[in-house]
């Protein structure tokens, strides 16, 4: 399919860029080195008022095989008699929009040098497309220490293991892993890397690493899986079913958490760790009125029991 | 879309950009060669719409009179100063960090505008240099993100075209004038003017139900100056009191907590505990500490403690006879 938005593009992008492959345009457009084809031969119709002999746009597609085909793949495309049409379309608003907000994601998983770079290419976007269009979208993640993304992106490239101090959950871990890659997932910036101690591969998250160095040990050369390309949340299996009655200050969780199903002030969840779900009874209170199973709070009943032993050991210097 | 359209609307887009003065509908119809394939009586309607096309796509058509005294029939043009993107001197390693950004998107509403922003850098001669990337450590097609897909994409149509929209949010009928849009904790929210109530609101993209529908004619507002989506993302942090508690923390635990206070040297009540001054917001303090369980220990001051055990005495209720 044609589209009017990337016709016009095409135009300027052969014009500036002379030599320029059928199979690069491809890549660089997303689509098929057929569809460029399809496309320059629409261009090929078109041009000046008139649209006679010599006033279209030229359209020349340099052939390493002696093909007759005028038009075959592979080619080097030279456009010409087109002066109009030299420079693309502004950025529209969805394109500034989409471009920008990339540009603050990469920033939360870049190294100080690439955040550098992130940073002067915006200043410079903006003066181009205005400064309103650049204000338009706004992400905000966090990517925690830019010296920590230094230390990850140098183990990378060399092909180094790394020391974590990784704050999880409930506790502080020490792994050593060999890393692979940054990326943003569900709005939240990763590392995936291989955790030796676990034998496999693992995700962290990069705001709760507290600490990395890289270590002079060389990492082994390993095929990193994709990244799944569903939900996390969602793809945690359920062990258990919940469902809670909460007071209406306590309805957040339903927006927060995955829920099954939510009638009124009785919500639904499906949990994933027993553990997860005694923090967040724990983390509530009162604020929950009403537990079925009841069974489900035994670990948090448990565990606030295990609280107020403490508090019962201690005397505390002052009076309330 | 058929490729005989296609044609023809480059071929206007190309009439139009390559005239300094108006041209009259009459003119047009001259120019454009394939207009000659539409039915006489079909045309000022063929004309309306592709008119309305170009306008759909960004492409800036002018409307006006080339002489002010005999203003008998109205011209168009696409002055090229607002078609055309300006130089963006983008250094190699700026453009390879551009790249590198827009590539993180995989397949979702804004791959597409952002693979076009991106030939467009291109075309003007910023180009990249992808080999030279990979090494930076950051995956290519690793930027993945849950919208509620066809609400946002419907949203990103009225913000293009500057509509206006209508949805239903938490049971009521809204219409927005979308101005910014701002992505926090996995949450989407589109931010502008609330029609009906003439106020600036925020609503969260995936509380929208249903599928919205764009309402009158394009190009109906104009972003005030001065708005940014940052400020409204600001606009979402918590601004709650806060204050200073000394905690015990055993060792490695509840390190949420534990990061943001000040280790002491004074001796805990436990050898695997050690005392911290961390600052709390008070909304939050009590439900941050007692879901650590007995990880975390409110040493002072008193209140706080006492509203975290009366807290810990609910739960522990669970396993008795709560009311």
């Amino acid at each position: 399919m044609h589209d009017l938005r990337r016709l016009l593009v095409l135009v300027p992008y052969f014009q500036n860029n002379p030599g320029r492959t059928t199979a690069e345009a491809a890549q660089d457009f997303g689509i098929s080195e057929k569809q460029v084809l399809q496309d320059l031969k629409l261009l090929y119709m078109c041009g000046l008022p008139g649209q006679g002999g010599g006033d279209i746009i030229d359209v020349e597609i340099i052939s390493a095989s002696d093909d007759d085909d005028e038009f075959a793949a592979g080619g080097e495309v030279r456009i010409t008699n087109a002066d109009y049409l030299t420079r693309p379309l502004r950025l529209t608003p969805d394109e500034a929009l989409s471009l920008i907000l990339a540009l603050d994601f990469a920033q939360d998983i870049a190294s100080t040098a690439l955040a550098a770079n992130l940073a002067s290419a915006r200043d410079k976007l903006r003066a181009a497309v205005g400064e309103k269009a650049l204000e338009a979208g706004a992400a905000i993640t966090a990517g925690g220490d830019p010296q920590i993304r230094d230390a990850i992106a140098s183990a990378c490239a060399q092909r180094r293991q790394l020391q974590l101090t990784f704050d999880g959950q409930q506790r502080t871990s020490r792994p050593v892993v060999e890393p692979a890659r940054m990326f943003v997932r569900d709005g939240y910036p990763y590392l995936q890397a291989y955790s030796l101690e676990r034998d496999d591969w693992r995700y962290y998250r990069l705001d709760r690493i507290a600490e990395a160095t890289v270590l002079d040990i060389a990492a082994t050369v390993r095929e990193v899986p994709a990244i799944d390309d569903i939900s996390w949340a969602e793809a945690l299996p359920i062990v258990d079913e919940v469902e809670l009655t909460v007071l209406p200050q306590a309805r957040w969780i339903a927006e927060y958490y995955p829920t099954l199903d939510v009638r009124g002030d009785t919500i639904r969840l499906g949990i994933a760790s027993a553990a997860w779900f005694a923090t967040l009874v724990l983390r509530l209170g009162a604020d929950v009125t009403d537990i079925q199973p009841r069974d489900a709070a035994g670990v948090a009943a448990d565990q606030a029991r295990a609280a107020l032993a403490r508090y019962a050991s201690v005397t505390f210097g002052e009076s309330a | 879309m058929s490729s005989a359209k296609q044609e023809r609307l480059v071929n206007l887009t190309i009439c139009l950009l390559s005239s300094r003065r108006f041209l009259t509908k009459d003119e047009i119809r001259r120019a454009v060669t394939n207009y000659r394939d539409v039915a006489p009586d079909a045309f000022d309607r063929t004309f309306e719409r592709d008119k309305a096309e170009l306008r759909a796509k960004g492409i800036p058509i002018e409307t006006g009179n080339n002489d002010a005294y005999f203003a008998d029939e109205i011209g168009y043009r696409i002055p090229r100063a607002d078609f055309e993107l300006p130089a963006v001197d983008l250094t190699p390693a700026e453009a390879t960090a551009v790249a590198l950004a827009a590539s993180l998107w995989q397949q979702q509403t804004l791959a597409e505008p952002t693979r076009l922003a991106l030939a467009k850098l291109r075309a003007i001669g910023a180009n990249p240099d992808l080999d030279r990337a990979a090494a930076l450590g950051l995956a290519e097609g690793g930027l993945q993100l849950t919208l509620p897909d066809e609400v946002f994409s419907a949203f990103l149509k009225a913000y293009t075209a500057s509509q206006r929209i209508r949805f239903c949010y938490r049971g009521q009928l809204r219409t927005l004038e979308p101005w910014v849009f701002t992505m926090r904790h996995n949450a989407w929210y589109a931010n502008g003017l609330d029609v009906d109530k003439n106020e600036r609101r925020s609503f969260r993209l995936n509380r929208v139900e249903g599928t919205p529908t764009l309402l009158g004619a394009p190009g109906a507002f104009v972003v005030p100056d001065g708005v940014s989506a940052r400020d409204v993302a600001a606009s979402f942090e918590p601004k709650g009191e806060r204050a200073v508690a000394r905690l015990a923390i055993r060792d490695e635990a509840a390190p949420h907590v534990r990061r943001r206070g000040v280790l002491l040297e004074d001796p805990s009540p436990w050898p695997d505990y050690r005392l911290y001054d961390v600052e709390l917001d008070l909304l939050d303090a009590v439900g941050e500490i007692a879901s650590a369980g007995e990880d975390v220990v409110v040493m002072a001051p008193a209140g706080l403690r006492d509203d975290v055990i009366e807290q810990l005495r609910y739960v522990a209720g669970w396993e008795g006879t709560h009311a």
